[in-house]
């Protein structure tokens, strides 16, 4: 294990690959360890790192194949593929920890935060990339090696289901309310 | 605002005020933990029980494989300068086969009396056996071939499309098709509804929706409106791999249509209107579980790589955690490639005791598999034969994982 690189990449980009994940997974201890499982990979393949895309970028691009090989291993017990389809759609969550818990958010933001967890699995990384870790479109879209289109399209669906999701609590609120 | 509905810039402007989360672990604790992790052995599947159908299929496999054995190590004896461990790998399997009532009088003939030669004989018998047991492989020189037809099929675990090579016997494919040999179009429509892929510890995936047919430019796949195979990337990935798994070895491309006879429309890639190619060559195959612990090799991810040296850098350090690396740090070798062959000269003797039966069989197979997939012969030096019957050139390999229909 190389630590010079690890403690380079540590200074870099270390809380920012760990806010990706946990944004993800949106579960402490299991951000920790996937962040580990990330740097083992780094480490392991960092000499054939050709530097065609930032390095930045390359890291995320690893941490997502990581967050999705966790999901790919929390499926183990599906029986059919189309529970498959859900883990894409709906299960990219980590169901044991509520959102809350994470962090101590206002109504909106909890809110906000579960709803996301009902977006896609593609489209709640491209909300993670976009608006939690600010990265470009030409950056999310070398991460998770996609076109920039897709990645635009993939932002308008998740967006466009955020609204939808937070217009319809807050119509009830109002129902509530009245 | 509380009083009207949510707009784009109200949710963008909410996303970017989300709060940073921050790892509270120190630096040091990190890096302890990472070195605790990547120390860690790599938990094993368990495996709850068997099918009955493979246990049939792998005793019926076991005795022709045995068999087959014998064959290849005969025919290699001549050249090899392991002739002593070929000559008992001959007289063991000969054994094997009396038993089962099959035929060997080649191999019978090479018996001895010697009480020494015995032993190494039920050895090599032992090896044979096992190795009939981890073969995942389809060669042209598989007696299984004299009476059974190799068709390539695919099943689907976890999202991820598993190639496989359905034996099915002659006689069946005969009462089945009386007019004529079928197509592979028409032997996957055949079949595919008799797999029981759950018995075989894979997801219900097969058969596809919509239909299929053959056209002057290929295959043309008309599927409903309302199909789940693009709701997401995995969907779509599994799916394309299905394709390529079923037909790439006699279709070049596939023409997906919706029900008006137009490209079909597909979610966030929009209307297909070039064809899937569905041929796919190197590709590195690695070993995955299925649900009831099988290996099965597959090509994970589904990435073309440019040389057999980039594939075997990544069945040696995989990118992702779905498969193992197949070569141990503790397996040095000097590699020798040429156009046509790729050579692992290993600097210790490869033996069985290398490593465990079944990483040897894994590694072994997954370097001929990806090998032959770049169209590469595979060669070994230094190493004990008697491990593994190669056949004289490993791309007479048909197909990897092997599963024998019965025959009715």
């Amino acid at each position: 294990m190389n630590d010079s690189v690890f403690h380079r990449i540590y200074d870099s980009y270390h809380q920012d690959l760990f806010q990706f994940l946990i944004y993800l997974v949106q579960n402490r201890q299991v951000a920790e360890d996937l962040t580990q499982e990330v740097y083992i990979r780094v480490l392991r393949s960092y000499d054939s790192f050709q530097g065609n895309s930032s390095e930045k970028t390359w890291l995320f691009s690893i941490a997502k194949n990581v967050a999705i090989d966790h999901f790919r291993k929390q499926n183990v017990r599906k029986k059919r593929v189309f529970d498959s389809f859900d883990w894409e759609a709906i299960q990219l969550t980590s169901p044991d920890m509520r959102p809350e818990q994470v962090v101590q958010l206002d109504e909106e933001k909890s809110q906000l935060l579960h709803y996301l967890n009902s977006c896609t699995g593609d489209q709640k990384m491209v909300i993670v990339l976009r608006y939690f870790q600010q990265l470009s479109i030409q950056e999310t879209a070398t991460a998770l090696g996609w076109t920039e289109s897709k990645v635009k399209t993939t932002q308008h669906r998740a967006i466009a289901n955020l609204k939808r999701f937070m217009s319809n609590v807050r119509e009830g609120e109002m129902i509530y309310d009245k | 605002m509380t009083n009207e509905k949510y707009t784009d810039h109200d949710v963008e402007q909410l996303l970017n005020s989300m709060p940073k989360q921050v790892d509270l672990r120190a630096k040091e604790d990190v890096w302890n933990a990472i070195k605790k992790q990547s120390m860690a052995p790599k938990q094993k599947k368990s495996k709850p029980w068997l099918p009955a159908v493979i246990t049939v299929a792998a005793l019926f496999v076991l005795v022709l494989f045995v068999q087959s054995l014998l064959t290849t190590l005969d025919s290699t004896n001549m050249e090899s300068a392991t002739e002593m461990s070929l000559n008992d790998m001959s007289e063991g399997s000969s054994g094997a086969t009396e038993n089962s009532g099959e035929t060997a009088d080649s191999s019978a003939s090479m018996a001895t009396e010697e009480s020494e030669e015995e032993v190494d004989a039920e050895s090599a018998k032992s090896f044979g056996m096992q190795f009939a047991q981890d073969a995942h492989l389809v060669f042209a020189e598989d007696p299984l071939l004299q009476n059974h037809t190799a068709v390539p099929f695919s099943l689907s675990y976890q999202a991820v499309a598993f190639p496989v090579t359905l034996l099915i016997p002659n006689e069946r494919i005969q009462e089945d098709f009386p007019d004529g040999f079928p197509t592979q179009l028409e032997l996957y429509e055949a079949y595919s509804t008799e797999i029981d892929e759950q018995a075989l510890g894979f997801d219900e995936y097969l058969p596809l929706q919509g239909t299929v047919v053959e056209s002057e430019r290929g295959l043309e796949i008309t599927l409903p409106e309302d199909h789940p195979y693009d709701m997401a990337s995995a969907t779509s990935e599994v799916y394309f791999n299905t394709l390529q798994n079923l037909f790439s070895k006699n279709y070049l491309q596939a023409y997906l249509l919706d029900e008006e006879g137009q490209p079909l429309e597909w979610d966030q890639v929009g209307p297909l209107t070039d064809p899937i190619e569905l041929s796919a060559t190197g590709l590195a195959y690695s070993p995955i579980q299925n649900a009831i612990g099988e290996d099965y090799l597959v090509p994970y991810p589904r990435t073309s790589y440019d040389s057999f040296e980039i594939a075997l850098n990544e069945l040696q350090a995989p990118e992702n955690s779905v498969v193992e690396p197949i070569l141990p740090s503790s397996i040095a070798y000097v590699l020798e490639e040429t156009e046509d062959t790729v050579t692992f000269v290993f600097d210790e003797t490869l033996t069985a005791d290398s490593m465990p039966r079944r990483d040897l069989v894994v590694m072994i197979e997954s370097l001929i598999a990806t090998a032959a997939s770049f169209n590469k012969a595979v060669i070994f030096e230094n190493w004990d034969p008697a491990i593994y019957p190669l056949p004289e050139d490993t791309r007479s390999l048909v197909g990897v994982n092997k599963i024998v229909l019965p025959s009715q």
